[in-house]
C-alpha cells in the first residue's frame, strides 16, 4: 500500500529539544526520519520517553518555545513544510489537514462545554458554517460512530459519558473536517479490551480511503492489528523501521527483539514457562545522561566495541532499515 | 491444601443522592467464592468495574464486606478485630498498581520495607535492617538503594519496592492488584519473573487481579473471570483460554489485538459498554452485550454450574456455543 513516489507526509532529519529547569536540554527526538502514504497506517512503537508522543505534539507544531524548540528537520506535508509555517497558518491546518486523538479524553475534553457545541466548533471555525449546520453535521458524525442514543448525546457533557463514549466524540472532532492525516496518540490505552476492539474497528471504518494515520503505541498487538508499516523508537531515534510482517515476524534490531519476546501472547501462550520471559535487562536510560553512541548499548547483550558510537542507519530493503552496528557488520 | 477460603463474598456500597433523595446500592461483589492454595496463583481478570479489586481489598478487610467469609485456617477474617486482626493481616499482603502513590514519599525505601516490621513488632531494629537488607536483594536491588527515596527511583524499581514491603512480614497470601499494568512492557517482564522466582522460593498462594487476559494467562495456575460483580466462567489456565465456555470470556479473548498476522479475524464483537454496576441488567449481567443471548436471558439468572470437569460457567447455554475462533 505505500505510495513509493511522493509520500503524504515525510518527516526528516527531526531533532526536538527541550530545556530543563536546571538549565539542561534534552533531546527528545534526534533526527527522526519516516514517511506515511496516502490511504496508510504507520504503527509508532517505543515504551515510555521513548520520543513517540512528541512525535505526534511535533507534527502538530504543538511542541512550543520557550521549552521545547524544534532544532532542525522538514515536517513535509503534501508540498508545505510544516516547520516554516507561522501560528495562525499552522491554526488553519490543525482539525482540516492534521487531525489529533490523544489518549486520555476526559482532560482533552473541555468539561463545560456540550459534546454537541465541541464537535461543532470545528466546523464554525474552519468551515465556516452557522450553528445549525454544524450541530447538524456533529449529530451526522456521532451516528457513524455508532453512539448509543446520538441526540442526547450532542447534549452530554463530557462526565456524563463513559470512557468510550469520550473517546468517540474526540475521534468525532478529530475527523469531522476530514484531515488528510489523523495522528492517534495511544487511543485506547484508558480503555477496556472490549471498548478498544471497538474504537479500532471504528477508525477503520470510518476513515476516508486515502487519508493517513499514525497510530502511536506501546503495544506489538495493536500494530499488527492495524498499521501497514510500523517505527520502532528508544531514547528518541527511530533504531527501526519496515512492514509490519517484516518487523514482528523478523525483528532486526536487538531492543526490537526483546520489545517483542518479553510480552506473554495469549495465542502463544506456553512459549515460556512462568518465571521465564525473556527480559530485556536494565532501564531505559534518562535523556539527561545518555551513553555514548547506540543509546540501548548498556542493555543490549550483544554490544560490541563499535557501539560506542552511534550506529547508522542500516538499510536491509526497501523501506527497511535498523540502526544497529551488528546489521552493519553483517552486511 | 488451602490457605485462604472466600465463601459467598459480597460487597455493597451505598450511594448518597442528595438529602432527600433515596440513596442507592452498588451490587460491587456478590457471591464470589473461591480457594487460594499455596505456591500456586490464581488469576482474576475482568474489564473495569467487574469487581475484581474489590474482591481483593475485601478479602484482607481493607473494605468491610456485606455479606460471605473469608477463612484463614478456621478463623473468619472478616469477624476479627484489633490486634487479631493486625497480625492476620500479616500472612496477607498486597502489592498495588501505581508505585508511585502506593509509597510513603517522605520514608526511604528502607524505611518503607521496615514499616510493617516495626507496626508489627518484630525484631529489633538490627535484626529489622538485616532483614531489609536481605529484601532489597531479593527483589533485586541492593542494600545501597535503602537510603534512597521514592521519587529517586524508576517505576520498575518502586514496584520492586511494595514488592519487598509485601514480603517484609513473610506473609502466606500475595494479592497483586494490577502490580504490572501500570510498567512498560520490559519492566513488566523483569516484574513478573521476579514475582514467579519469589514464588516458587517462598511458596505463598498469589492472587493476581489484572485486566491483561494475555499476563494472566502466563502467570496463573487457576482463573476466575468476573463480570459486573460476578463470576462468570472459571477453569484452570489452559482449559479456559483454550476452551472457554462464556460467551463474556470468548468476547474478551478475541477483543485481545493479536501479534498473529495470519489470525483469521472473525471476531466476537460485543456492542456498548459494560453496564453499571448501580443498574445491573436483569437476569444474565452480560445479556445486553451478548451476540448469543435467548429471551431467557434477560430473565433468568444463570447460577455458575461445573460444565465440565473442574470448569464452571455461568450461562444457560455453556457447552453448547460454538466458538468462532
Amino acid at each position: 500500500m505505500a505510495a513509493a513516489e511522493s509520500p503524504m507526509l515525510e518527516v526528516h532529519g527531526l531533532t526536538v529539544t527541550f530545556d530543563l529547569q536546571e538549565g539542561d536540554r534534552i533531546t527528545v527526538l534526534n533526527e527522526v526520519s519516516l514517511t506515511v502514504g496516502f490511504g496508510e497506517t504507520l504503527g509508532v512503537i517505543g515504551e515510555s520517553g521513548c520520543g513517540k508522543s512528541t512525535l505526534a505534539l511535533a507534527i502538530m507544531r504543538l511542541v512550543k518555545p520557550p521549552t521545547g524548540r524544534i532544532q532542525s528537520g522538514t515536517i513535509r506535508l503534501g508540498d508545505e513544510d510544516l516547520v516554516m509555517l507561522n501560528e495562525a497558518q499552522m491554526r488553519q491546518r490543525r482539525g482540516v489537514d492534521l487531525g489529533m486523538i490523544f489518549q486520555e479524553p476526559l482532560t482533552s475534553l473541555n468539561p463545560v462545554y456540550t459534546v454537541g457545541e465541541q464537535i461543532a466548533e470545528v466546523l464554525r471555525r474552519h468551515k465556516g458554517l452557522t450553528r445549525a449546520e454544524a450541530s447538524a453535521r456533529a449529530l451526522d458524525m456521532l451516528r457513524q460512530l455508532k453512539l448509543p442514543d446520538p441526540e442526547d448525546k450532542l447534549h452530554a457533557f463530557p462526565h456524563e459519558l463513559s470512557g468510550g463514549m469520550r473517546q468517540r466524540v474526540m475521534i468525532a472532532m478529530a475527523l469531522i473536517c476530514s484531515p488528510k492525516l489523523l495522528i492517534a496518540d495511544e487511543p485506547t490505552t484508558a480503555l477496556d479490551v472490549t471498548v478498544q476492539a471497538q474504537i479500532f474497528d471504528l477508525l477503520k471504518e470510518i476513515r476516508p480511503a486515502s487519508s493517513a494515520m499514525i497510530l502511536i503505541t506501546h503495544d506489538f498487538g495493536a500494530v499488527a492489528e492495524m498499521a501497514d508499516r510500523v517505527v520502532v523508537m528508544y531514547a528518541g531515534h527511530c533504531i527501526e523501521r519496515g512492514t509490519v510482517r517484516e518487523v514482528v515476524t523478523s525483528p532486526a534490531h536487538p531492543y526490537t527483539q526483546g520489545l517483542l519476546a518479553c510480552v506473554p501472547d495469549i495465542t502463544n501462550a506456553g512459549t515460556y514457562a512462568r518465571g521465564t520471559l525473556p527480559e530485556v535487562a536494565g532501564t531505559v536510560p534518562s535523556l539527561t545522561n545518555l551513553p555514548e553512541g547506540c543509546p540501548f548499548s548498556p542493555r543490549c547483550d550483544r554490544a560490541i566495541e563499535k557501539c560506542t558510537t552511534m550506529p547508522p542507519d542500516v538499510p536491509l530493503g526497501a523501506g527497511r532499515s535498523v540502526k544497529c552496528w551488528l546489521a552493519e557488520v553483517n552486511r | 491444601m488451602t490457605v485462604l477460603s472466600v465463601r459467598n463474598l459480597s460487597v455493597e456500597f451505598g450511594i448518597r443522592r442528595g438529602l432527600f433523595r433515596k440513596g442507592r446500592v452498588v451490587r460491587a461483589v456478590q457471591d464470589v467464592s473461591f480457594d487460594l492454595i499455596p505456591g500456586t496463583t490464581l488469576g482474576l481478570v475482568g474489564e473495569s468495574g467487574c469487581g475484581k479489586s474489590t474482591t481483593g481489598l475485601a478479602a484482607m478487610r481493607l473494605i468491610d464486606a456485606h455479606a460471605g467469609k473469608v477463612l484463614f485456617g478456621d478463623r473468619d477474617i472478616l469477624k476479627l478485630q484489633g490486634a487479631d486482626l493486625r497480625q492476620m493481616r500479616s500472612k496477607i499482603q498486597i502489592v498495588f498498581q501505581d508505585p508511585f502513590s502506593s509509597l510513603n514519599p517522605r520514608l526511604t525505601a528502607a524505611g518503607i520495607i521496615a514499616e510493617p516490621l516495626e507496626i508489627l513488632g518484630v525484631g529489633t531494629p538490627g535484626t529489622r535492617r538485616a532483614r531489609v537488607d536481605e529484601l532489597l536483594m531479593q527483589v533485586g536491588l541492593s542494600p545501597e538503594h535503602g537510603g534512597l527515596f521514592p521519587h529517586q527511583f524508576s517505576g520498575g524499581q518502586r514496584q520492586r519496592l511494595g514488592i519487598a514491603r509485601a514480603l517484609a512480614p513473610d506473609p502466606e497470601i500475595l494479592i497483586c492488584d494490577e502490580a504490572v499494568s501500570a510498567l512498560d512492557v520490559a519492566i513488566q517482564a523483569q516484574v513478573l519473573n521476579l514475582l514467579a522466582r519469589l514464588q516458587a522460593n517462598r511458596g505463598f498462594a498469589m492472587l493476581f487481579i489484572s485486566h491483561d487476559l494475555s499476563v494472566v494467562r502466563h502467570v496463573s495456575d487457576e482463573v476466575i473471570v468476573m463480570y459486573l460483580g460476578r463470576i462468570v466462567e472459571r477453569a484452570n489456565a489452559k482449559t479456559l483460554f483454550d476452551a472457554p465456555l462464556h460467551p463474556y470470556t470468548m468476547a474478551l479473548m478475541s477483543a485481545i489485538p493479536s501479534r498473529d498476522l495470519d489470525r483469521p479475524s472473525t471476531r466476537i464483537r460485543l456492542q456498548g459498554d459494560v453496564a453499571s454496576p448501580i443498574n445491573v441488567p436483569s437476569g444474565c449481567a452480560f445479556h445486553n452485550r451478548c451476540p448469543f443471548a435467548q429471551a431467557r436471558c434477560s430473565k433468568e439468572r444463570p447460577e455458575l454450574e461445573q460444565i465440565r470437569d473442574g470448569h464452571y460457567a455461568a450461562c444457560h447455554f455453556a457447552g453448547r456455543i460454538e466458538r468462532p475462533l
